[in-house]
C-alpha cells in the first residue's frame, strides 16, 4: 500500500473511530440507565431518582406550534450555518428551548416535568432555513426572544434548522430526579381529542434535573427506545476497530520509513 | 521509531481497557444502589405500617374483645418484624403481618360498631393505603433485583463476580396465603 494511503487510512481511522468511540459510548450510557431503573408508577413513587413511562400533557395552555404544525409542549431549535472551505461543516450559530416545564401522566398520576438542562433523545427533524414558509420563520424568531441577534443575516449564506421536540399526548419516558409535593395545587388535564373532558388532578410532584441525576426525556415507550439506542454497542466496536486500523496504518506508516 | 508506535499502541490498548473496567465496575455500584434504595423505600413503609399496628390494636380492644387470638396474631407479627435484622428476614416478617392484618379487617364486618368509629376507618384506610404503596415498591424491587441478578450473571460483569463477592438477590415475592387472602376493601364493603 502507498505510504500516502497509509496516512490518510492513519489519520481517518485516528479520527472516525474516535468519534465513533465516544457517541456509541454515550448511546450504551443511556441504554444501560433506562435498563437499569425500574418503571416506577406515578401516583405512588417515591422520591429520588425514578423513570415514568406516560403520555405528554400541557401544563395549562403552553402549547405552541412545532416546525410541522403538531401542537407542542417543549422544543430545542438549533441553527446552524454551514461554513463551506477546506474544513466544511455546519456550525451551531443558536440554539434555545421553547417551552419550560410540562406534565406526564401514566393513569395513576401526574407530575411535572422541569424541562431545564434535559439530555434529550427525541425524534429530531432538520429543515432547510430558506425552504420554511416565512411565517414559520418569523415565528421561530420571535420566538428565540432576540437570541438570534442578526436575523438579516441568515437571508445570506446556507443555513438548517434542526427541532427536537415534545408533542402533546405522545408517549414519552422520563428519567430524573422526583421530589414528592403533598400541597401542589389541581392541574388540568386535557385531552387532544375534543371528545374527551377535561379532567382535574391532583399533581404527585416535579421531575427535574440535579447536580448527580441528570433528566433523560426520549419519546416513545421504552422498547422503542431502547431499540433507538441498541445500535451504540455496534457503534462503540465499529469505533474501535477503526482506531485499531488507523493507529495500525499510522504504525506501518513509521515502519515503512525505517 | 517503529518501538514509539508500538508504545502508543499498546498504551491506547490499555487505556480502553482501563476504561471498560470502570465502566463496568461503575455500572455494578450503580445497579447495586438501585437494589438497595429499592429495598429502603420498602422498608420506609414497613416501618410506617409497624407504628401504625398499636393504634390499630387499642382501638379493635375496646370495640372487639372476643377476638383476642386475631389482635394476638397482629401483635405478634410486629414484634417479630420488630427483632427482624435483614431484608430476607424484613420480608417473611411483613408477609406474615400482613395476613395477621387481613384478618383484622375481616372482623370489621363482625363488628358493626367498628365500621362506625372514626378511628378505625381512619386506620383501615390508612393501612390500606400503605398495602398500596407497599404493592407498587414490591414491584419496583422486584424489578431491580431481576436487573441486578441478570447484569451479574451476564458477559463481562460476570468476571467481576468473583473477587467483588457479587450474590443474587432474593425476590419480594407473594406468598400463597397471601394470594389466598381476601380483599380488604371488599370485607369492608368499600
Amino acid at each position: 500500500m502507498a505510504r500516502d494511503n497509509l496516512l490518510e487510512l492513519a489519520i481517518f481511522g485516528v479520527f472516525t473511530g474516535t468519534a465513533l468511540l465516544v457517541r456509541g459510548y454515550r448511546k450504551f450510557r443511556v441504554r444501560r440507565k433506562i435498563e437499569d431503573l425500574p418503571t416506577s408508577k406515578i401516583g405512588l413513587a417515591a422520591q429520588g431518582l425514578v423513570e415514568f413511562q406516560g403520555k405528554a400533557r400541557a401544563y395549562g395552555d403552553r402549547v405552541f406550534q412545532s416546525m410541522d404544525g403538531l401542537p407542542a409542549l417543549y422544543s430545542r431549535i438549533t441553527i446552524e450555518q454551514y461554513r463551506s472551505g477546506k474544513n466544511s461543516r455546519w456550525e451551531v450559530r443558536w440554539q434555545y428551548d421553547l417551552g419550560e416545564r410540562f406534565l406526564i401522566e401514566d393513569g395513576t398520576g401526574v407530575a411535572h416535568v422541569m424541562v431545564k438542562g434535559a439530555e434529550l433523545h427525541l425524534q429530531r427533524e432538520t429543515r432547510l432555513w430558506n425552504l420554511l414558509d416565512s411565517a414559520r420563520q418569523q415565528a421561530f424568531l420571535s420566538a428565540s426572544a432576540g437570541k438570534i441577534s442578526s436575523p438579516s443575516s441568515m437571508s445570506l449564506g446556507e443555513w438548517r434548522i434542526t427541532e427536537e421536540k415534545v408533542t402533546l399526548d405522545e408517549d414519552l419516558l422520563v428519567i430524573g430526579n422526583f421530589r414528592t409535593r403533598r400541597s401542589e395545587p389541581e392541574v388540568v388535564i386535557r385531552s387532544p381529542h375534543h371528545h374527551e373532558p377535561e379532567r382535574k388532578m391532583k399533581s404527585s410532584g416535579g421531575l427535574m434535573r440535579d447536580p448527580v441525576h441528570p433528566l433523560v426525556l426520549a419519546d416513545g415507550t421504552q422498547q422503542e427506545v431502547l431499540a433507538r439506542v441498541n445500535h451504540g454497542v455496534w457503534t462503540m466496536i465499529g469505533g474501535a476497530a477503526a482506531l485499531s486500523v488507523g493507529v495500525l496504518c499510522a504504525i506501518l506508516k513509521i515502519w515503512g520509513k525505517d | 521509531m517503529i518501538w514509539i508506535g508500538i508504545l502508543v499502541f499498546l498504551v491506547l490498548v490499555a487505556g480502553i481497557l482501563v476504561t471498560v473496567v470502570i465502566s463496568v465496575y461503575n455500572g455494578i455500584v450503580a445497579l447495586k444502589n438501585q437494589v438497595d434504595r429499592a429495598w429502603a423505600n420498602i422498608d420506609v413503609i414497613l416501618k410506617q405500617r409497624y407504628d401504625e399496628i398499636p393504634q390499630l390494636v387499642q382501638v379493635l380492644e375496646q370495640a372487639a374483645q372476643y377476638e383476642k387470638s386475631v389482635i394476638q396474631k397482629v401483635m405478634d407479627a410486629r414484634s417479630r418484624y420488630g427483632s427482624a435484622r435483614n431484608p430476607d428476614q424484613k420480608v417473611k416478617a411483613s408477609q406474615e403481618m400482613s395476613l395477621a392484618l387481613s384478618g383484622v379487617f375481616a372482623i370489621g364486618e363482625a363488628y358493626p360498631e367498628l365500621k362506625s368509629n372514626a378511628n378505625f376507618m381512619h386506620l383501615q384506610t390508612r393501612l390500606s393505603t400503605l398495602e398500596e404503596q407497599l404493592t407498587d415498591r414490591r414491584e419496583v424491587y422486584n424489578e431491580a433485583v431481576t436487573n441486578w441478578n441478570t447484569r451479574i450473571a451476564q458477559f463481562p460483569e460476570i468476571l467481576f463476580r468473583s473477587f467483588m463477592t457479587l450474590e443474587e438477590r432474593v425476590l419480594f415475592q407473594v406468598t400463597e396465603q397471601e394470594k389466598a387472602r381476601p380483599n380488604l376493601k371488599m370485607n369492608l364493603g368499600t
